[in-house]
Parts: C-alpha cells; structure tokens; sequence
C-alpha cells in the first residue's frame, strides 16, 4: 500500500478560538492502482485529506507515507525532497481552469514538465502528448488557453497534470460546473487513465458517478474516516448519516423497500436494472 | 403579457459561426422557464442579449412588450435582474451588507430607506444572521442567497438565473431551488428564465426549451420535452431520471399511466 495514513490528524488554527479539527486520527490505506472515490458533505475533511497525500499539507499529528515519501508531524522523520513525490501524484484542483495562464495551450500544459527540470522542446513534446490523450487534436496546440470553452480549459488543466506523468492522479470535484456532455467525456478519459496503470482518486458529490466509475470509496464525516468500501457495499442502506444521497437507482429502491417491496440490489447499475429488478419482484 | 417575446433571433460573435440560429420564443408573465443546453448551445449569449449586453444581433427582443433599442435599454436592465453562475465573482461588497447594498446605490435608493430593504431581503433568503460577515466565510450556496436578495432588493420583474446553481453542492442547490419557488410564491407576477444544463432542475419549470448549436430543439411542459428521450440523447442531453425509469419500465413492458407525475406516485402504483 503506497499511500498510507498513520494516526493522522490535522488541526486548522490550533490554539485560537478558531480552532478546527479538520482530520481525527486517520488511519487509510489507498491502493495506488485503483479508481477510488472520496465523498463526504462539505466540510467532513476530503480536501485535507487529498492535500496530505501529495505534502501540501502537513499533519499536526501522525503521519502519511506516499510512496518513499514520509510527511510526518515530526519535522526530522520528513523525507526533504517533495518534488519527486509531487511527480508522482498529481492533484487537480477544483475548477483549475481559472490557473491557466500561458498564451498557448501547449506552453501551459509544457509548464508542469518544464519545472520538473525537462528541457523546453521535450515538455512541448509530452504537452502534446498530454493534449491528445485528452482529446484536444493539433489545432489547439497554439491557441490561447481563455479562447476555449469551460469544458475544453479544463480538459488543458488537466493535460498539465498529466504531461508530467504521474502514477495517481487526485481530482478536486472534476465534473463540477460541467454540463453532462463534458462530465461524462471528463469521467471516461479518467477511466482510460486507470486502465492505462495511473491510479484514480476523485473527490465528488456526486453519487451516480461513484457508482458507475468507482472500484472503492472512502466516505469521509467530521473529520473521520466513515466507511471504506466498494460502492455496492455502501448504497442501499440509508446514508443520511453521512448527509450523503444514495445514487438515484438506489435511493428509489429504497423508496420501495419502505412500502414493503424488497429489490434484490446486486448488481443494480443502471435504470434498466432497476426496471428489470421491479419486474422480477412482481412475479 | 408576456414578460419575455423574441422574435428571430440571430446572433454572431464573428463572421464565420452563428451562435443563435432564428431562434423564437416567448415567456409569460409569472412563468417559470428553463432553458438547457451544452455549453456552447448559446444560452449565456441568450442571457446577454436579453440584458442588452450585446448588440448588433437580427431579429426582435421585446421585454414586458416594450421593444429593446437604445431608448429603452435603461428601462428594461431595471426590470431584469441576473444571476451568474460563479458565485465568487458577482460579490463586490466587504460584508453582505454592502453587498446587497452595492445595488441599492446604484438605483438611489434613500440610505435612510436601505436598512430596511436589506433587512427585508436578507431575511427572505436566509441570511439576516450573516449580515456582517464576510463572502469569503460563506458556502457557495450562501454566496448565491447573497447574490439573490441583492438581485431582488432592486425589484426586478424578471429573473434570470444564468446556471446559478451548477457549482454548488446537493444541498446548495436544493436551497436555491427551495427558495426560488417560495419567491415565486410570494410574488406570483415574477417571471423566472433558468438557464441550466441541469435536467433535474429543469423538471420543476413551467415550460422547458432544449436550444441545440444555436436554435430551438425541443419546447413544451416537461413532461413533453422528456418524453424524447431519444431526440435528447441524441444531442446528449439526458432526461430526468424519473422519465428515464418510467421509458425503462415501460420497455420491460410495465404499463405506467401516464398521470404519474412524482417519484412517490410512481412508487405508490409499483407497490400496489
């Protein structure tokens, strides 16, 4: 298990009467291959969470081991070199579209690889790589970033990650402010990304993309790790307790189960199962 | 009246692509009306071109049936009042006080008279204990409360909400929807335009319009609209999942009647 959470906790403030308790004594192993969901409402922790992987953040107490990286509470036990472990794990912030700021699109995605020390025409190279990976051809190479649409700056935002090669890619809220189009070409292009070996961790409040993409999620609430399962294991039962809505198919087959009508819920994914579920259960 | 007539509308940021296609629709006076479409469809240029943002467009935009040209462009951006998507960037006060008081200014509206109105409309969102806060300790879903009642102090007659809740959170946006019908219940002359790429929300307009690369698609009541579950997903435009289980049911040859309006009557006649 590459990224390992010890006894972790974060306190925002500590010692003020603004003091937060924004991690409470994590412990989590996240498989660095997987595709991973992190939910939670706002303000259980996710995004201190993520920050803690890649040493943006460090632990009041405990610590987190991300790779050969050691982020510890203690000053002494931090492993001092953060750049590698910062190419290893790429974060996409939410709406990271608003950090562009080349004149060209390649020059922004070159931008990652350049400070990691790769000489200009090598990072235009892997920018353009990046780019066509991520679905933008040729003839947006040299155009300017704030000419492109909401859904094609982001999709620049985020070859800027990728060019640098990282082996997980954390997403802040990748889909937010997407029309459905974008989102759903957005979440597939991460599909391909695991499947190509780069492991996925999205943070989402999105239920029905936790279902259909996710291998694993982590639920998050007041600062603590919740529940850490498959998405089947977690939907079906009631999840107000995390204020938290199950994926649509599952919160109205629960609408059903409160009238008496149990639906067998494996392997629910989708309407048509659902459709099909309620027909069996009417025979 | 009806609040909102375009008649022919064609519009063009450059020579070469026509972002609004002869696109014509009306709005009635207290309707409640969703646009969707992808990004890209020309819905926000919509928006501004009904604000009077843009010029240079063909066609006729008639707002509380007076005709907007250069005479009447003052009169009808006081009737309109618009909230953007980004909640971040529409805040201009220090305090939500200032906020909503920013507008207020601009219209010379007495400061003797002000307290009052920020009191009245901060009230009506919910945020009369925030008054002295600053945006940057709001959610997102609190920041677009601020930008509403800042909106509606002025008083307008229509309200166009340009995706104004796309980037908050379930509960966020659930709120915002909350209160926009309880806004429309109070004052049923208010004539409401989302724009939306939301279908959920869409579900609960009055009237829906699906606008495609620039011209009309599909128009009517929800239900019509997401009856095409086919023509929508064509252009990738999903339906309500409401619609999609009944189109899904209907195919495992369940007969659902069509009165079924809600999730709990559904439920009701499949547990029968």
């Amino acid at each position: 298990m590459p990224i390992k959470f010890i006894n972790v906790s974060h306190i925002y403030s500590p010692k003020t009467p603004m003091r937060f308790d924004a991690l409470k004594n994590i412990n989590l192993d996240l498989d660095e291959k997987k595709f991973t969901a992190l939910v939670g409402k706002t303000g259980s922790g996710k995004s201190t969470l993520i920050n803690h992987i890649n040493g943006l953040l460090h632990p009041t107490e405990g610590k987190v081991l991300a790779f050969d990286y050691v982020n510890s509470s203690n000053k002494k036990e931090r492993t001092k070199n953060v750049k590698d472990l910062r190419k290893r794990i790429g974060l996409v912030f939410q709406f990271p579209e608003y950090q562009l700021f080349e004149e060209t699109v390649e020059k922004d995605v070159a931008f990652g690889p350049r400070n990691f020390g790769i000489p200009q025409e090598e990072a235009i190279k892997q920018a353009h790589e990046a780019l066509l990976q991520i679905g933008l051809d040729e003839s947006f190479f040299t155009r300017s970033p704030f000419d492109l649409s909401g859904g094609e700056k982001r999709k620049v935002a985020i070859a800027g990650i990728l060019a640098i090669h990282p082996d997980v890619l954390i997403l802040d809220e990748p889909t937010a402010g997407l029309d459905p189009k974008a989102a759903e070409d957005t979440m597939e292009l991460f599909k391909e990304i695991n499947k190509s070996g780069v492991g996925i961790i999205f943070v989402t409040h999105d239920m029905n993309l936790v279902l259909e993409y996710a291998e694993e999620v982590v639920v998050m609430d007041e600062g603590e790790v919740a529940k850490q399962c498959s998405p089947e294991e977690l939907f079906g039962e009631d999840l107000s307790k995390y204020s938290l809505q199950n994926p649509d198919i599952y919160r109205f087959a629960l609408m059903m189960k409160e009238k008496g009508i149990d639906l067998k819920l494996d392997g629910l994914n989708d309407v048509n199962s659902l459709a099909k579920a309620i027909k069996e259960s009417k025979k | 009246m009806k609040a909102i007539e375009v008649k022919n509308l064609t519009y063009s940021y450059d020579e070469s692509k026509e972002v609004l296609r002869d696109f014509s629709f009306s709005v009635e006076e207290g309707e409640y009306v969703a646009i969707i479409g992808h990004n890209g469809s020309g819905k926000s240029t919509l928006v501004q071109l009904l604000a009077g943002l843009l010029s240079g467009y063909k066609g006729e935009i008639k707002i509380l049936e007076t005709l907007l040209e250069k005479s009447t462009l003052r009169k009808i951006r006081a009737d309109i009042g618009l909230v953007f998507q980004n909640p971040d960037n529409q805040f201009v006060g220090s305090t939500i006080r200032d906020d909503i008081a920013f507008g207020l200014e601009n219209r010379q509206v007495l400061p003797a008279k002000m307290d009052d109105i920020i009191l009245e409309y901060s009230t009506k969102v919910g945020m009369e204990k925030f008054l002295d806060s600053a945006p940057e300790n709001l959610s997102g879903g609190q920041k677009q409360r601020v930008a509403i009642a800042g909106i509606l102090a002025m008083n307008p007659k229509i309200l166009i909400l340009d995706e104004a809740t796309s980037m908050l959170d379930p509960k966020g946006k659930k709120g915002i929807l909350d209160l926009i019908k309880e806004i429309r219940k109070e004052n049923p002359t208010l004539t409401v335009l989302s724009i939306t790429h939301d279908v959920e929300e869409a579900a609960g307009a009055d009237k829906v319009l699906v606008l495609n690369d620039g011209a009309l698609y599909l128009e009517g009541t929800p239900d019509e609209v997401f009856s095409h579950e086919e023509e929508l997903k064509k252009i990738r435009l999903g339906v309500p999942f409401l619609r999609s289980l009944i189109n899904a049911l209907l195919e495992q040859g369940i007969e659902v009647p069509t009165s079924i309006k809600t999730e709990e009557e559904l439920r009701d006649f499949l547990c029968r």
